[in-house]
């Protein structure tokens, strides 16, 4: 059985929406609050539109760096069908936080594909928390601060303080960013807790 | 696969070898002896398991067999000892999400053309190599770094003397740069014939933008001796050799047309134009739009272009402003003069 003190979370997206940015926060505020942490990206597509997934294990003694089906405690998509296209890794009764937005694969806009009907009815199922991330990003003064919308959203179910996910995001986001970013984290904090 | 095994039995005595030929039979036996049952984990194959077994240490059996093909994982060996949970099944008929090629990307037109011209296509590993993937599906191998220009010498050989399709190599700058040169030199040192495309976009693309020879960059960003490709291909001695900017669209099949009709000589055409991923030498013009005399003739839609969509309904483009560069790739393949750029420079 696995350990229940790991905790498992996997980020799902499309390349050029800030997952790894996103996993990056995660894991430095796991540390800062004293977890072992074990990271791993597939992200050699990252800025070409391709699926992208991040895995971050936290605990006390962490060992596997991966997770395989079934496996994690917390789903935070950037997407619709990749919150779909992830669903069997997470564990019966695990969170999904998923960003409202549909992107559309060259293979759909080609005329070759068609994206999935009703993706919110299927997310629905798996009981997801559907985030508006793009509007309060748009919000909070910027629209490439989603990722941290949706980290924010994701936080309301982790054991760490608001201060230590907020210092983290001061300490690596570009200077000019600190204030849109922190207001992005409490909106999509607030979009859960509300 | 140690951290597998104590992801998914955190409480086991486990012995992990750290070499397997030839065994540590001591070792071996002492940990048996401390434990109630040894199970033993073999990855892909039976090796350690016949061994040990051999060595008359009495192994346990998994209720179900470890997997013989494919990775092991943390679950693979839950399911292997039966108490692995159910998980759900994968949502099924989900559109793939390949990786493309960027809007605006200066390589977009030489993969169309070569296309075009019913090429046979010989790749190499970059960026570029998304010119395999549908609708341009213009590369027809793949090995390993230079083997491009090898592959295509070979294709020549092989096919000497029959009616077969024209035979062209696609490198990047830094892959040729990295073990392209030394297939060239074997190219024209043996006599070879065929096209080489060299696609010069004036960086290390796939893998994050490094700098390299071609570029007159080091991988610490410093200035450095740029590397003239033009001068190099000319002193391994080749004769016949162009420079294009790819992203014309005429100058292209005028290049490759050119090259093609001389396949007894060996041509190397060097296509150049930055990334647009560079931020310094890249720079994004007014981005275009669709208007009304759009014929849904598909012609733009078969560039591949990400920022280009086809309405499913009627099948006609638009564009996504916001991911267009103005590179002006799809203006240059509509016979409407439906695609037009928007006044007034970029916002």
């Amino acid at each position: 059985m696995a350990t229940p003190s790991i905790m498992r979370v996997l980020l799902a997206g499309v390349g050029g929406q800030g997952t790894i940015l996103a996993a990056d926060l995660l894991a430095k505020t796991a540390i800062a609050s004293g977890l072992e942490v074990k990271l791993s990206e597939i992200h050699g597509m990252s800025q070409r539109g391709g699926s992208v997934t991040t895995v971050v294990n936290m605990g006390e003694n962490v060992h596997s760096m991966v997770i395989s089906e079934g496996e994690a405690d917390y789903l935070l998509a950037f997407e619709t069908t990749e919150a779909l296209r992830n669903i069997h890794f997470l564990k019966p009764g695990g969170k999904l936080y998923v960003n409202d937005i549909q992107i559309s694969p060259l293979p759909v806009l080609t005329g070759k594909a068609l994206m999935p009907s009703n993706p919110q009815m299927r997310l629905d199922n798996y009981g997801a928390r559907l985030i508006p991330a793009q509007e309060l990003a748009l919000q909070a003064g910027s629209a490439k601060s989603a990722n941290v919308v949706l980290l924010g959203a994701l936080s309301t179910g982790l054991p760490f303080t608001e201060d230590s996910w907020e210092e983290q995001i001061r300490l690596k986001v570009p200077p000019k960013t600190v204030d849109t970013n922190l207001e992005a984290f409490r909106l999509g904090r607030a979009s859960v807790s509300a | 696969m140690y951290q597998y095994v104590r992801d998914a039995f955190p409480d086991a005595s486990v012995l992990k070898l750290g070499v397997t030929w030839p065994l540590p039979k001591n070792k071996l036996e002492t940990f048996a002896n401390m434990v109630d049952e040894v199970y033993c984990i073999d990855e892909a194959s039976q090796y350690l398991t016949s061994q040990i077994s051999a060595l008359g240490i009495t192994l346990s059996q998994t209720p179900d067999l470890l997997t013989l093909a494919g990775e092991l994982s943390s679950r693979a060996l839950r399911v292997a000892f039966g108490n692995a949970e159910d998980t759900a099944e994968p949502e099924p008929n989900l559109p793939a999400r390949p990786p493309a090629l960027c809007a605006g990307c200066p390589h977009r037109l030489v993969f169309k053309e070569l296309a075009r011209a019913k090429c046979i296509i010989t790749g190499d590993i970059g960026c570029y190599t998304l010119g395999a993937l549908p609708p341009l599906a213009a590369m027809d191998t793949t090995v390993c770094m230079g083997a491009s220009i090898s592959m295509a010498h070979g294709f020549e050989l092989a096919m000497e003397g029959t009616d077969h399709q024209n035979i062209v190599a696609v490198i990047g700058d830094s892959t040729f740069a990295h073990s392209g040169i030394t297939s060239l030199l074997n190219t024209v040192y043996n006599q070879g014939v065929g096209t080489v495309c060299i696609l010069d976009n004036r960086t290390t693309g796939m893998t994050g933008h490094q700098g390299n020879p071609v570029n007159g960059k080091t991988l610490q960003g410093r200035q450095t001796r740029e590397l003239n490709l033009e001068e190099l291909v000319s002193a391994l001695g080749v004769e016949d050799i162009a420079t294009v900017n790819p992203n014309d669209m005429k100058a292209t099949r005028q290049a490759i047309k050119h090259a093609l009709e001389t396949q007894d000589k060996l041509s190397v055409i060097v296509f150049r134009s930055p990334c647009v991923l560079l931020r310094d030498s890249f720079i994004a013009q007014a981005p275009y739009f669709v208007n009304g005399n759009c014929t849904a003739c598909g012609s733009c839609i078969s560039l591949g272009c990400p920022a280009i969509e086809k309405n499913p309904a009627d099948g006609t483009a638009s564009i996504e402003a916001i991911m267009c560069v103005g590179c002006g790739q799809c203006s240059q393949y509509c016979a409407f003069d439906a695609i037009t750029q928007s006044e007034g420079g970029r916002s």
